[in-house]
This record gives structure tokens, sequence and C-alpha cells, in this order.
């Protein structure tokens, strides 16, 4: 939705995505999947858990995004629904949240490494960040996941939701 | 008796033609028409039934498909792959930056839109006619369109019965605080109240192009070509007179035929976005150089907020309930409904706050606001060749943005909301009245509003000086071209201040009449 944020974003970003992280464009696609590679679906996975951990606790418990598989969702909907400049904006982007958490930690270690409630931090920062670009282009990535993620019957059901019409099944 | 006419569908195959139903063939499939109409929106078919029933050999061009009776699911994703132009994913880009929506296939915009059902206001009918000699908005002749236009739409109030607690909520808000307000005129007879128009009808309740115009179309001899997209004007000197067309399948995007269609009138009804771009391709109807120019949106914005009872979105009327502002009739209020993976990418947050707000989305409710904006913008081509779409908002259309969403966090309060959070950055839920409007009131950064559009308009405008304007309004041909004529949004010279697919209709039930009388 916010594919000029993203380009924005990605341009400046990705320099250092590239520089960090190497050439990531011509990765191939993990087994099973149409576009995200190996290692991109290992940060999307990290993304998505700290997006939507779920609720494992209570009387109904609500499943997690890497439960109901919003990773594997979101290659799908790189590779059917988006044309290819806006996805590879999109993976761009998946690179710069993994690798722009780098200097925010003493070990240096990327956003997939870090512990959960760390990067709830850090994506809490991508959200409200003072930066329109910044802000809008997670705002488009967020927008899929969370599509993946509400589209989902099961969690639906278990938030309560019950659609008399026009259904998800 | 239901307007609502599902029969276009015993079509297929004879006179609609699908890239499924109509075959791989070779060469060019020559047509031989008396009007070529570009686009199967609102303006397209209601300009193609007033042309068919007086007699007419016409055929619609149509790129996105045809639905026929398909009963939508709630999906955003799949909406956004197959009911939106270039998915969903066009942004107006200048000091703001505004998400600009547009419904896509058979059908165009009523597929996805509300049905929200506003004549426009006189005060903007009388501006059209005063600086742009545009007679036919004159009441004395706009009355009987618009009570056409309703007729065949079936445009009435939302009944209380589907109207759902988001409505009832603004209307208890919008009573308290004294506003003018009211359940929202649709066009959806048949409405049960699945709060999803957005994703495609799933009721088939909403009276869509397909289920209206399209039928009389068809019943007067009309053809529609679905999947095909109109990619040239073929021109004869200065007159247009055809147009080639690709036909080419939904999933793969393959070829399938290619049409030179001639006509000695080529109509676009594209949208205000596809018609201009259609033109700049070609460098034509251009000499006022306002093709592409005076684009027009309604940017709107809005908050949510939590009550203590059930409210539950998903349940009633898309969009039920309106106000007007009391201090700027240029402000409307409307409540909406989104789906939860909108709502949560708006305003949910991450994390824990991500699942606490999914958890809470049973009580919430949404209204947004419209304005009719004077802020202007365009559309072009990029240097790649890539649609590319500016926009500035002014100051005064930002303080109507904000004293928009100051009414409505007074609403929710009025109606007993115990927080209100409105679509700002650095937004959340407020439980203090006072404290929000203060927030509201420092928001004058148009990039830290979470801004959408959906109605643009104005890229072709009409007027009778060919210096300042594309299409002249006796007929509603180009000022340039000779047998090259617009009959949709782009057309409105400004704003309307409210939802435009009456207006849109409206417009293409006269100008159809006009062209007939000078065929």
């Amino acid at each position: 939705m916010a594919l000029t944020g993203l380009g924005v974003t990605s341009l400046t970003l990705g320099a250092l995505a590239w520089r960090v992280g190497g050439v990531w464009w011509d990765q191939d696609a993990a087994p099973e999947h149409a576009i995200l590679s190996a290692h991109e679906l290992v940060i999307v996975s990290s993304i998505c858990e700290a997006l939507f951990p779920g609720e494992q606790l209570g009387v109904d418990p609500i499943p997690g995004a890497l439960e109901v598989g919003v990773p594997q969702f979101l290659d799908r909907f790189l590779a059917q629904t988006l044309d290819e400049l806006t996805a590879n904006a999109i993976r761009l982007l998946i690179h710069a949240i993994d690798e722009l958490a780098i200097p925010s930690d003493a070990g240096l270690a990327r956003f997939h490494k870090r512990s959960l409630e760390e990067r709830i931090e850090i994506l809490r920062a991508w959200d409200e960040s003072g930066l329109t670009a910044r802000r809008g282009a997670f705002s488009a990535l967020k927008l899929f996941l969370a599509m993946g993620y509400c589209e989902d019957p099961r969690v639906i059901e278990s938030i309560g939701i019950t659609y008399s019409c026009g259904g998800l099944a | 008796m239901s307007v609502l006419d599902y029969s276009a569908t015993e079509y297929v195959g004879t006179q609609i033609h699908t890239a499924s139903t109509f075959g791989a063939r070779e060469g060019e499939v020559a047509l031989s028409l008396d009007a070529i109409i570009v686009g199967s929106g609102p303006g397209g078919l209601t300009t193609a039934s007033v042309l068919t029933e007086a007699g007419m050999k016409v055929a619609l061009f149509e790129g996105g498909e045809f639905w026929g009776n398909k009963a939508f699911q709630r999906k955003q994703s799949w909406a956004t792959r197959h009911l939106y132009q270039a998915r969903g994913q066009r942004l107006l880009v200048g000091n703001a930056l505004i998400s600009l929506q547009s419904g896509r296939g058979v059908g165009g915009g009523t597929l996805v839109n509300s049905a929200i059902s506003f004549r426009t206001p006189e005060r903007v009918l009388a501006q059209w006619i005063r600086e742009q000699g545009i007679d036919f908005w004159d009441a004395s002749v706009s009355a009987a369109l618009y009570d056409k236009v309703e007729a065949v739409i079936g445009v009435q109030p939302t009944l209380v019965s589907i109207a759902g607690k988001n409505s009832e909520v603004a209307r208890r808000g919008f009573q308290a605080i004294k506003m003018d307000a009211d359940y929202m005129p649709r066009s959806a007879p048949g409405c049960v109240g699945c709060g999803t128009c957005q994703t495609g009808c799933p009721s088939k309740g909403k009276a869509t192009g397909d289920n209206t115009w399209l039928p009389r179309v068809l019943r007067a001899g009309g053809e529609l070509y679905a999947n095909t997209r109109v990619e040239e004007i073929v021109m004869q000197g200065q007159r247009a007179v055809g147009v080639r067309a690709v036909m080419r399948d939904a999933e793969s995007g393959e070829v399938v035929a290619r049409f030179l269609a001639r006509a000695p009138r080529v109509i676009l009804a594209a949208g205000a976005v596809n018609t201009p771009l259609l033109l700049q391709q070609q460098g034509l109807a251009n000499s006022s150089g306002m093709v592409g120019q005076n684009l027009h949106c309604h940017p709107g914005v809005g908050a949510v907020a939590k009550f203590q009872e059930d409210i539950l979105l998903w349940k009633g009327a898309t969009q039920g309930y309106y106000g007007h502002h009391p201090e700027d009739p240029e402000i409307l209020l409307e409540t909406f409904s989104a789906s939860p993976d909108i709502l949560v990418a708006q305003a949910g947050g991450v994390g824990g706050e991500a699942m606490q707000f999914i958890k809470d989305l049973k009580k919430l409710a949404a209204c947004g606001l419209l304005i009719r904006d004077k802020s202007s913008g365009s559309v072009s081509y990029n240097k790649g060749g890539a649609p590319s779409f500016a926009y500035t908002l002014l100051p005064e259309d930002i303080r109507k943005l904000t004293m928009g969403l100051k009414k409505i966090a007074e609403m929710f309060f009025a109606a007993g909301a115990e927080s209100v959070r409105p679509m700002l950055a650095g937004g959340y839920f407020f439980t203090s009245e006072r404290e929000l409007k203060t927030f509201i009131e420092q928001a004058t950064d148009p990039l830290e509003m979470q801004l959408y559009a959906s109605h643009p308009m104005g890229t072709c405008r009409m007027g009778e000086d060919p210096a300042r304007n594309v299409v002249r309004p006796e007929d509603g041909r180009t000022h340039d071209v000779e047998g090259l004529y617009v009959t949709d949004s782009s057309l409105f010279p400004t704003a309307l201040g409210v939802n435009p697919q009456m207006t849109i209709m409206a417009q293409s039930l006269e100008l159809g009449r006009r062209i007939m009388e000078r065929a």
C-alpha cells in the first residue's frame, strides 16, 4: 500500500542491507516456497512471532502467527498478488529490519537472533517511527502479515468472531 | 419487487465474452460497431444502457473480470488481488501519503464501494454550471436524472434492522451533540448486513453495475468483452475511429485474442486514473494541458472507539450512518467497517498490544470522514513508464481533516466510548476527550495522518473553454478529437463532497442521451 514509502526506505536502507547481508536477490526460494529464500523465511518468521505472538494462556488461547502459517501466506502473497518490483521492495525491507537491528545491540545481533521482547521493541520502533517512509514501509508489511493472520479461521474463532455471512471458509 | 437483476450470467459465451469463453484466436479479431465503451464501471455501463436501448450496436471492453453472481468472501487479500486496480498499491505522493483505491472488474467501483448514494449538493452543481457551463446540472434536468438512477439501483435509507451497532452508536453520538445526521442512503436493496462491502458483496444484495445496468445493456443487444484491456485508440487523422484491445487470461496473463474494433464513437469510461493515462499514452485531447491534471480524491481519515458493549463491526451495513459537520458542509462524517487485518495494521500496534487490540475487536466502533478537497494533484507516467500520482494537501484541507476528526472524537465520547484512537501517527486510545482533541489539533503535518481516498475524479475536466478543459459539455466529446468521448468521474470540475457513484451514473445518462441526439 505504501509502495513509494517502501521505495524510499528500501533505497536508503537497502544499501546497508546489501553491504551487510551480501547479495540477497539471487538466492533461491526455499523448498516449497515461491519467492522467499530460506534465510528470508527465518527473518519473516522472527517478525511474525513478534508481531502476532498469540496468547497461550487463559481459557481461549489465541494461536500465534507462526502456528497459522503467516510466513507461508506472505510468500504466496508476494508471488501471486504483488508485482515483482513491490515484492522485491518487501524482501529488501525484511532484510533491512534484520540488519538495522545490529547497531542497537552490544553483541551486534541481527533481528532474527534477538529475544522476543527485543524483537517486539524493534518492531514497535518501526511501527511508531517519526520517519514517515520508515513507518509507511513497515505499515505495508504489517498489513500483508495481518491479512495472513486475521484471515485464518482459527484466529477469528479463537477471539469469538462469528461471521454470519461471507465467511472465510 | 427488487431492482436487482441477476440475469447477466445467462449471456456468458454469447454476449459476454471472457478469456475462458472466447477461446484463443489467431490474428486480429475485427469488430464493427456504432460505439465502443472503454471500461465497465458505473460510467461505462450507464452510458452503454442508454446507447443500446436507443438501438446502437455497442461493445464494452473491460480489463478486469466478470464475476457474475459470485458470492464474495470477506478476504481482503483475495479482494486486493482481484477487485482493486493496481492490486491496491496506488499511493498519492506529495506533502502527504494517501492510499488511493479503485475497484476493478465488470461493475468497477460498485463492486467494492459501500453503495452510498448521495446526490451532489446543489451548491456544487451550481458552481459547475456557473464556472464551467455544464447546463445539464441545472435542477430542471438533473433532478430527473437522479430520480432515474435512484430507481434503477434501488436507493433507500439503510434499514435500522440491518444497520448494526456501529450505526447505532453513531446515531446515539450524533444525536447527543445535536448534529444533522441520518441513516445512510444506499443502493443495497438486498443487504443483509455483512459489513464487508469492500471485499465484494457476499449476499449479492448490493446493487452493482453487473446486476443493474448490465442486464439492460445485454437485453438491448450490447456485448461485453471482459479480461480485455484497450491498449490504443485508433486514429484516422484527427478523428478517433476505434480501439485496439487485448484479451488476456486472468491468471497467466497470456494473450488469448487481439481485437481491432472500429466505431465512429469511442467513449472512455475507465475512471479518473486510467482514462487520462490512456490519452497521455498517445498525447491525445490535451491541447489544454489538463489531461491528468486537476485530480481530486476526497481524502479521508478516521478513528476507532472502544465501547463496553459489543459493537461487532462485521454485523451490519458497512457504512450505515452519516453526519454533516455543523460548521463546514464540506466535511462529511461516515461510519465504516473494515476487515480485522486493516484495523490491526492501522491501529493495532505490535506484540502484546496487537493481541489486546485483536481481542478487543468486538468492542470497536469506527467512523471516518471525507472532505471536499480544494487540493489537487495529477496522474501521469513517470520516466520509467509507470503510472505516477502526485497530490498536495492545502492548509485549508488539512484544517478540514482535523476539524472532522475532532467531531468524530466528540461523537464517540458522547455515545459512551471508553476510549478513542485517531488514525494519526503516534495515536493511541485516549480516555480523555480534551486530551484527544489537543492531540488532534497538534497533528498539523499531513504526513502524520493515515489518509485514505477512493474517489479519484477531475482528470479530464469538463467545461466550455477548450483552453482550460478537456471535454465539452454539449455531449461529453473531447474538445480536440472528433469521435472521442469521456463519461466517467474524470469529467467532474471539482470534488463533490459526497460519494460519487450516483453523480457518475446521472452524468452518463445525460451524456448518453446527448451522444444519441447527435448521432
